[in-house]
């Protein structure tokens, strides 16, 4: 029998393929185009790629050389545990860096092929279609991530660790690719989290409280930037729509200085709410805010101003035709 | 009576110092409290402007004569600042905008009888103005 | 040695004569002040008098006329009183129309003048 030695074209071909995998978006379109380029490229005619879940199981992601209904019984199946994997781990399985079990040593459940062995396969180099071949995907810490199970081989020969170099060297790549993604993966959602959070920070701390009838008030507190600022506008003008309120008071007093981007996003908001109808009163104005408004050219025609809260509600009543009176 | 008096302007107090000398100088020609007053208003604008865009320069106020014998107050302002590349601009009304900024060079052109400017950008600027006795 | 103009408080209102001649800085920090002082004292009206100044420039015009915007936005009103008829009438000619102030002939017209406003 001749010598087995690595296929060249069969690693230049796969080798090819990383390439162009690793500008793949998410970790399921890797693991699918994994799973075809191994039935593409090498001996084996399936192949069946998992990503190891948070929970210790194998999620199969990627599917080559199956048929729908063969995806659809291993989607059935129960997900292998690691636990149950590592019992195939043992160095007396070790070939190179893949682990091959023969079937009469096999316990796990695997793929089932659907052909019969063939007289060559009858020999002793021979593939039994219940073996079970499979290389695990490490990160950079030696952890396990994932597997790439193989199945039915062309040659229905028996692998060595020459004939599957070009496999585990594709496996070394495709797990540095996965790696990165799920990296990146694992950043966006965290980044997501913190916009989702930041999000109801922002609404939390910017209420409109609607005190009387046409009345909105909006006390402002701690330092606003322009972000703060733009939700602000936002909450007062959705909510003068939705209560028709003709006056909205907003106080500052606990505010101790604007730059010139946020008395803009104010000024803007005075001139809105005025669109809508709606007076806005500016309470508690502090002297550094009364220079910069002034500086900037502030018309003060459209806004009313009190000195504090209190005058501020006042003058808000009085201009909706109401005042409070003391009871007899 | 012939007196030039020299200021150095370099600071904010320095535009105090010519409207007092500018003041004193008027008193003594004899003009009317009106155009003292206008004489003194355009030697503070004259000399802020020096102070505000070249940081400093110099102020020469004196008396002169004309050819009939009357005298007048004439005053200097001499910078070597950035220069004003656009003096139509810089000397028209649609300078005065927004809370009267700028005001300086075309409302003492308006106060005073004679009124020159020179200014080279980069070099500096030179305004003459002078004010005859009625 | 830094001047500072005196603000005086009369019931709810503040009194602030200015008697000497302000430089720019001085100016500027007699806005702040009266600011503050609004604010400390809840003030609902300024009175600034100027007849002892026989001129006012664009600067210093331009300056009471600010301070007049910002006292309102912390709702007290300016008044501006004893403006020397040479001084009225050079600010009218460099262009400053100053309308954003309110004006009176002296301080006891002011004081009448705010108390109508407030």
């Amino acid at each position: 029998m001749a010598e087995q030695t690595f296929d060249k074209k069969q690693l230049a071909e796969l080798i090819t393929t990383t390439a162009g995998m690793l500008r793949l978006k998410n970790v399921h379109d890797v693991c699918q185009l994994t799973a075809e380029s191994v039935v593409k490229h090498s001996v084996f005619q399936r192949s069946v790629v998992s990503i190891l879940e948070a929970d210790d199981t194998f999620n199969r992601m990627g599917f080559g050389g199956l048929s729908d209904k063969e995806i659809e019984k291993l989607h059935k199946m129960p997900r292998s545990s690691l636990s149950s994997m590592e019992k195939s781990l043992s160095s007396k399985f070790r070939i190179g860096r893949s682990y091959y079990i023969p079937h009469d040593q096999a316990d796990i459940e695997g793929l089932q092929s659907k052909r019969k062995p063939t007289a060559a396969a009858k020999a002793k180099q021979a593939w039994h279609p219940d073996d079970f071949l499979f290389i695990p995907l490490y990160d950079p810490d030696g952890k396990i991530i994932g597997l790439i199970s193989v199945d039915d081989p062309e040659d229905q020969r028996r692998p060595t660790a020459e004939t599957l170099l070009p496999l585990e060297l594709f496996a070394t790549q495709i797990a540095a690719g996965l790696e990165n993604l799920r990296n990146v993966e694992k950043q966006q959602e965290m980044i997501q989290r913190l916009r989702d959070q930041q999000q109801v920070v922002l609404e939390l701390s910017t209420p409109v409280i609607q005190i009387w009838d046409q009345v909105l008030v909006l006390p402002l507190i701690g330092s606003v930037d322009s972000a703060r600022a733009q939700q602000i506008m936002e909450n007062i003008l959705v909510k003068i729509g939705e209560t028709g309120s003709r006056v909205i008071i907003i106080d500052i007093t606990g505010v101790p200085v604007i730059d010139t981007l946020v008395a803009s996003h104010l000024i803007k908001t005075v001139s809105a709410a005025r669109l809508l109808g709606a007076r806005t009163i500016l309470t508690g104005i502090n002297p550094e805010i009364a220079q910069t408004l002034v500086h900037l050219g502030v018309n003060l025609s459209d806004i009313g101003t009190k000195s504090n809260l209190a005058r501020g509600i006042a003058s808000a009543l009085e201009f909706t035709g109401k005042a409070i009176v003391p009871v007899k | 009576m012939e007196r030039t008096r020299h200021i150095s302007i370099s600071n904010e107090h320095d535009i105090v110092l010519c409207r007092r000398s500018s003041r004193e100088l008027a008193r003594e020609l004899g003009f009317n409290l009106v155009d003292q007053t206008r004489i003194t208003t355009t030697a503070s604008e004259l000399a802020r402007n020096i102070f505000e865009y070249a940081k400093k320069g110099e102020v020469i106020i004196g008396v002169i004569e004309n050819h009939e014998g009357h005298l007048g107050l004439k005053m200097t302002f001499i910078d070597k600042g950035p220069g004003i590349d656009n003096l139509d601009a810089a000397l028209g009304e649609g300078w005065t905008s927004h809370r009267g900024m700028g005001l300086g060079l075309p409302g003492s052109k308006k106060l005073m009888d004679e009124f020159n400017i020179e200014s080279i950008v980069g070099k500096g600027t030179t305004v003459t103005v002078v004010k005859w006795q009625k | 040695m830094e001047i500072r103009v005196p603000i005086l408080k009369i019931k709810n209102y503040l009194i602030v004569p200015i008697q000497v001649d302000l430089d720019d800085n001085a100016a500027a920090r007699l806005q702040r002040d009266i600011l503050i002082r609004i604010e400390q004292t809840g003030a609902r009206g300024v009175i600034i008098d100027i007849s002892v100044l026989d001129l006012v420039d664009s600067y210093l015009g331009r300056l009471l006329g600010d301070t007049a915007q910002m006292a309102e936005l912390m709702d007290a009103r300016v008044v501006l009183t004893g403006m020397q008829p040479p001084v009225a009438l050079t600010l009218v000619e460099l262009g400053l129309r100053l309308d954003n102030i309110y004006t009176a002939l002296d301080m006891e017209s002011g004081i009448e003048l705010l108390e109508s406003l407030l």
